[in-house]
């Protein structure tokens, strides 16, 4: 089975990062996880790799809810990133939120590809590899 | 009786005014009605000039319109003409016309009709007055209602995401433990469901106070005195205060003091000089100016920095949310600002920040006029 080589986790909780690492590394189908703690943290670091194609991730999994900058934001901001990114990336929301506006405005986002209530389980990671 | 008789008889009879003057406007003829609301004779009228007969109409110019009449052929009418025969205030419509070579005049008094103009716009300015007082009402609630609109929402958000999130993580946590065949990592997940459960406690535990806040009743109001109150919160950050040299500057007189729960002026006023010290900027020593100010009527605290600030573009509208934090720092909750803003919107009043990164913040709390000290 393919496996998603780079995968960027974009979350300031902690417990949820390390289960949902935990989630992945028994699942077995990523091979790296990098996790940042909010959006400009990943914003830099894609900014400084936009050309590192070995680096860069194929799948994004973004919180929205997170200081200094947000999962909104961070949209935003990867926006104006995405034509000197060399790489086609796939972002997913992942949020706590059940709330219908917040699921209403990821739908108009044309960057992302789907919005997954927490928690991410095994299923989700099958079906992101099918997207790739 | 002939036309002409018949004619004569309604000159005489009608209820309006006539009276007939010749060139030089000497009076002619007048009927009844004009001799009864001057309550006079004829002969006492007939051949008396009109300046003779009401002097004032030299000065108000109708004279002078009166003989234009006789000279142009163009008909006069003066509306709401006033005048106080036997020192009763009564109005007139005057039509006066070329007569002959001479004027005819009608008038009518018009005095009923006036009172029940009044009459009617004295009720209109009543009726406008409660549709505005109406209005104002609806104003004042649907901004209610839009204020419980935007609670709710909040509720329903930390609901949806601040309670969610700790119960995600422990049903993840649980399905490891119940999964996990490793004695070690199974005792690493048990381990890791006290701080879960720390925070959901938390979050659970501000969200039962704030509403508390909102349904609170029989809250005791006081006279606070503001730089006491300062100066206590002052003295128990007196380590960080020193360590950071930070200069803090109080002007209470504006306002010295506010009607308002001890424990919610000493709260607000706690969690915004706390506030303005941890999250100063470490490239200078933190200045602080809390003052009060009285703005239409009203008492308004200020909390002024010159520490990290924030970018309000786009961090404005969660200022005040829960668990909202904007600084990357392991002491910062999310609770303060929630908090503080529950209890001063359940005291109706309105707070709000102003702020420029790298620069400061200053935090605005506008009471309601009913928390002055009169």
């Amino acid at each position: 089975m393919n496996k998603i080589k780079n995968l960027a986790l974009i979350d300031d909780d902690d417990m949820f990062v390390f289960l949902t690492k935990k989630t992945i590394e028994y699942s077995n189908l990523v091979d790296v996880v990098k996790v940042f703690r909010n959006g400009r943290e990943a914003i830099n670091f894609l900014n400084e790799n936009s050309r590192n194609v070995e680096k860069l991730p194929e799948v994004i999994l973004l919180d929205l809810t997170m200081p200094i900058m947000d999962g909104w934001q961070f949209l935003e901001q990867y926006v104006l990133l995405k034509p000197n990114i060399g790489k086609k990336i796939i972002i997913y929301i992942v949020s706590s939120s059940i709330s219908p506006s917040d699921i209403e405005r990821a739908k108009h986002i044309n960057e992302v590809t789907d919005y997954i209530i927490k928690p991410v389980t095994k299923e989700h990671l099958i079906e992101m590899l099918k997207n790739l | 009786m002939n036309n002409d008789e018949l004619r004569l008889l309604f000159f005489e009879e009608a209820d309006v005014l006539f009276q007939i003057y010749d060139k030089d406007l000497n009076c002619i003829d007048v009927n009844k009605a004009t001799l009864k609301l001057f309550n006079t004779e004829r002969d006492k009228l007939i051949g008396k000039n009109i300046s003779d007969l009401s002097p004032e109409s030299i000065a108000s110019g109708r004279y002078e319109a009166y003989l234009n009449v006789i000279r142009t052929g163009k008909t006069l009418i003066i509306d709401e003409f006033k005048a106080w025969p036997n020192n009763k205030e009564v109005y007139f419509r005057i039509k006066a016309f070329k007569l002959g070579t001479g004027l005819g005049m009608v008038t009518k008094n018009i005095t009923d009709l006036e009172l029940i103009i009044k009459r009617t716009v004295g009720e209109l300015e009543v009726k406008v007055k409660n549709l505005n007082d109406a209005n104002t009402s609806i104003t004042e609630m649907m901004k209610m209602l839009s204020n419980q609109n935007t609670q709710l929402n909040d509720f329903c958000g930390i609901v949806s995401h601040n309670l969610r999130a700790p119960f995600i993580n422990l049903s993840i946590l649980s399905d490891f433990i119940a999964n996990s065949k490793n004695p070690d990592e199974r005792e690493l997940m048990i381990s890791k469901i006290k701080p879960v459960v720390a925070t959901l406690n938390e979050t659970f535990n501000n969200l039962v106070e704030s509403l508390q806040i909102r349904e609170e009743l029989g809250l005791k109001f006081e006279r606070n005195n503001f730089e006491e109150l300062t100066n206590k919160i002052l003295e128990q950050h007196n380590i960080e205060i020193d360590l950071c040299k930070a200069k803090i500057q109080l002007d209470f007189t504006a306002a010295p003091h506010i009607y308002y729960p001890k424990k919610y002026i000493d709260s607000i006023l706690s969690n915004l000089i706390s506030n303005a010290l941890k999250y100063r900027a470490d490239s200078r020593s933190p200045f602080i100016q809390i003052k009060t100010e009285v703005n239409d009527d009203r008492i308004c605290l200020k909390i002024i920095d010159n520490g990290l600030g924030i970018d309000l573009k786009t961090n404005g509208q969660h200022m005040f949310k829960m668990r909202r934090v904007f600084h990357d720092r392991p002491d910062a909750k999310g609770y303060g600002l929630f908090l503080t803003k529950t209890q001063v919107e359940a005291m109706e009043g309105e707070i709000f920040v102003d702020s420029t990164p790298d620069q400061g913040s200053t935090f605005t709390v506008k009471f309601n006029p009913k928390n002055n000290i009169t």
